[in-house]
């Protein structure tokens, strides 16, 4: 009977043993477990059901090649945008359908300048909306919307404030001494003088609205350790702390 | 422990214990991996064609205006018209209570609805309603009124009335009074506003004023229902253009681009990046994770207020743009959790135009979530996280495409679909 009692306790002991040790084991293993590893990339999700459920059903909504060539003849024949495109450098970066809702309407097209460009207009993003706005600024690429159901531009806007390319001049938006205030008051910031020595300042875009009917200047100061932008107000000659910050630089 | 050292240098026991062994190692083994492979689904719903917009009718959710009736028409009529209401009166032993059109009173146009009880009788008029995310409606009381309304998904009730002149919220099992007092006699707008059925909370707003942001209650049997009604006290009051908005029409209003794993949750991802946004508008994602689908609200992380720091992105947008991330999982406990992933939650990337605080100009645009999905990767990259870029398809594939709304604001698709996992310690 001891014998017995022996070889079951034996039996017990190198069952737990192994037990938990083939658990930990398990956990330890890379690459096999997702979550329990750095080492390997997790487990890939298994999905049920149609996965063009929810909104993948789009594929009907591309354009077509021949809507393509249409959008672009309407775009260079226009004798606003056409005529603004025809002197300068730029290539079309993306282009896809325009949408409202499921009903696909035209053509939408992202346009880059080869280096950013000075542009005056009045800018809307959507001609129907009736908003639109006034500015003058750096431009790196454009969004054009074209309704394809009438062959017209429906949307001619920046996507934002390009970059201000150091060495080219400034032509116009404010007087040259406004600028010139204007720079001094942004390089007078706690914020350029963050940025150490030898800061520029650079007119990079100026807005007209109806809060700032006058214009609120917008200068990008640089220098080597860092970018930031300060807005001041042309009318009171004062900086509009609402719209000054830094630059969050892509290198950290 | 000698005799037990002893008999296990005995072959005989031996031969057996290592079999034995060996077939408990293979056995945990399988066993683990079989849970780990126990992920049986995820999927994010979202919503690709953007409606956000408040002008385009279309994405309005509810509107009442109670143009469609007559004097004295019951809100309960067949055919529904307006919203589909259903009206339940109660009288008490004699007296009167009804749900009706009224055309002495009136918002806009040339009607209301009116709810009148006397002799403590009570009316309820309710219509089908599910989480929207916002909810506002025009009010008017005489008398002693007391106008309640309530809104619940079957978790949580948005729960409000006004108690004479004071506008009250049911929470903790009674009504908790808020700063703000109505005049009787007058129209006043009742707004809910940033609502998240996720957390269980939303904002009250009167007369275009911000009173307060409160909790909801837990549910009292109001699942998918929006009701008004009136007992107690005799007395009248005028609801007028109910308007609501829904959540999404299908989902988040930007591409699933990324999954935080092993031991993630939402605070925690924003502190990775900008920290919260508290300011940011929200959106909604509905998440699947196998086990049916849970929502989430939720504002993101992103460059500071009101825009500091924006990103000079070089192709293909070329311009200096904001970046923002949201990121979802069922609050509480902010995390989703499978023995594949760990605690991980889901995030939704896209670029904002830059500036974008109002006048300067409005911002018009926010998309491209295949660049952004790149921006956070790289952050996380940079600061030493374990990342798998375009690690595995969510299936959300789509080329450039720009959604466009009657107000002018557009939303720009681009995703390559491939989402990407970044293994949070």
């Amino acid at each position: 009977v001891r014998n017995w009692k022996t070889r079951a306790t034996v039996i017990v002991m190198i069952a737990t043993v192994a037990l938990v040790g083939g658990l930990v084991a398990a956990y330890l293993i890379p690459g096999e477990t997702g979550a329990s590893s750095a080492l390997g990339p997790p487990e890939a999700p298994v999905v049920v059901g149609d996965t063009t459920e929810g909104g993948q059903g789009v594929s009907d909504l591309t354009l077509t090649e021949e809507e393509k060539a249409t959008a672009m003849h309407i775009i260079e024949s226009d004798a606003h945008v056409g005529g603004i495109l025809q002197n300068l450098d730029w290539h079309v970066q993306l282009i896809g359908p325009l949408t409202q809702g499921q009903q696909k309407i035209g053509a939408a097209v992202l346009i880059t300048f080869d280096g950013a460009v000075w542009m005056e207009d009045t800018f809307s993003p959507y001609y129907p909306s009736g908003y639109s706005y006034a500015a003058k600024l750096w431009v790196g690429s454009m969004h054009i919307l074209v309704d394809l159901r009438d062959g017209r531009i429906v949307g001619f806007s920046p996507t934002g404030m390009g970059r201000a390319p150091i060495t080219s001049p400034i032509t116009s938006s404010i007087t040259s001494e406004e600028r010139a205030a204007a720079a001094a008051i942004s390089l007078s910031t706690p914020l350029a003088k963050a940025l150490g020595e030898n800061v520029e300042a650079y007119l990079n875009a100026v807005y007209y609205t109806d809060e700032y009917p006058q214009g609120i200047a917008f200068f990008n100061i640089r220098s080597d350790q860092g970018e930031a932008f300060v807005a001041i107000d042309i009318d009171k000659m004062v900086v509009a702390e609402q719209y000054t910050s830094s630059v969050e630089s892509l290198e950290r | 422990m000698r005799p037990i050292l002893r008999k296990v240098g005995k072959a005989r026991f031996l031969g057996p214990a290592v079999i034995v062994a060996v077939a408990l190692i293979l056995i945990s083994n399988l066993a683990y991996a079989y849970t780990t492979s126990n992920l049986k689904v995820l999927q994010i719903q979202e919503d690709r064609f953007y409606n956000y917009d408040f002008l385009d009718e279309d994405a309005v959710d509810v509107f009442e205006d109670f143009e469609w009736g007559s004097d004295g028409t019951s809100l309960d009529v067949e055919p529904p018209h307006g919203v589909d209401w259903t009206v339940t009166i109660w009288i008490d032993w004699l007296g009167t209570a009804s749900a009706e059109i009224d055309t002495e009173q009136h918002h806009q146009g040339t009607k209301s609805a009116k709810f009148y009880i006397d002799y403590g009788n009570s009316v309820f008029a309710s219509y089908p309603d599910y989480r929207p995310s916002y909810r506002g409606f025009w009010l008017k009381t005489e008398g002693y009124a007391k106008p309640t309304t309530i809104t619940g998904d079957g978790q949580h009730d948005i729960f409000v009335r006004v108690n004479g002149a004071t506008l009250q919220y049911f929470y903790n099992w009674g009504w908790q009074s808020t700063s703000c007092s109505l005049s009787p006699n007058q129209w006043h707008k009742i707004e809910f506003k940033d609502i998240d059925w996720g957390s269980g909370k939303y904002s009250i707003y009167v007369d275009d004023n911000y009173v307060q942001r409160v909790d909801m209650c837990p549910d009292m049997g109001y699942n998918g229902i929006t009701q008004y009604y009136s007992c107690e006290y005799t007395g009248s009051f005028w609801i007028d253009d109910i308007l609501e908005y829904p959540p999404s029409s299908n989902g988040v209003a930007c591409a699933a681009t990324m999954v935080f794993y092993n031991n993630a949750w939402v605070n925690k991802v924003k502190n990775m990046y900008y920290g919260m946004a508290d300011w940011a508008t929200w959106d909604y994602a509905p998440l699947n994770n196998g086990n049916g689908w849970i929502w989430d609200g939720d504002r993101g992380t992103k460059t500071h207020y009101p825009f500091n720091n924006p990103v000079y992105l070089p192709e293909p947008i070329d311009a200096y743009v904001l970046m923002h991330l949201r990121v979802y999982a069922p609050n509480p406990p902010d995390y989703m959790e499978n023995s594949a992933w760990g605690k991980y939650v889901i995030g939704t990337t896209h670029c904002d135009e830059f500036p974008e605080y109002p006048s300067v100009p409005w911002q018009t645009w926010h998309g491209y979530h295949e660049v952004a999905e790149e921006f956070f990767a790289d952050w996380a990259i940079d600061d030493g996280y374990t990342v798998f870029e375009d690690w595995t398809s969510f299936y959300n594939e789509e080329d450039f495409r720009v959604d466009v709304q009657p107000d002018g604001y557009i939303c720009i698709w681009e995703n390559d679909g491939d989402a990407t996992a970044v293994y949070v310690p």
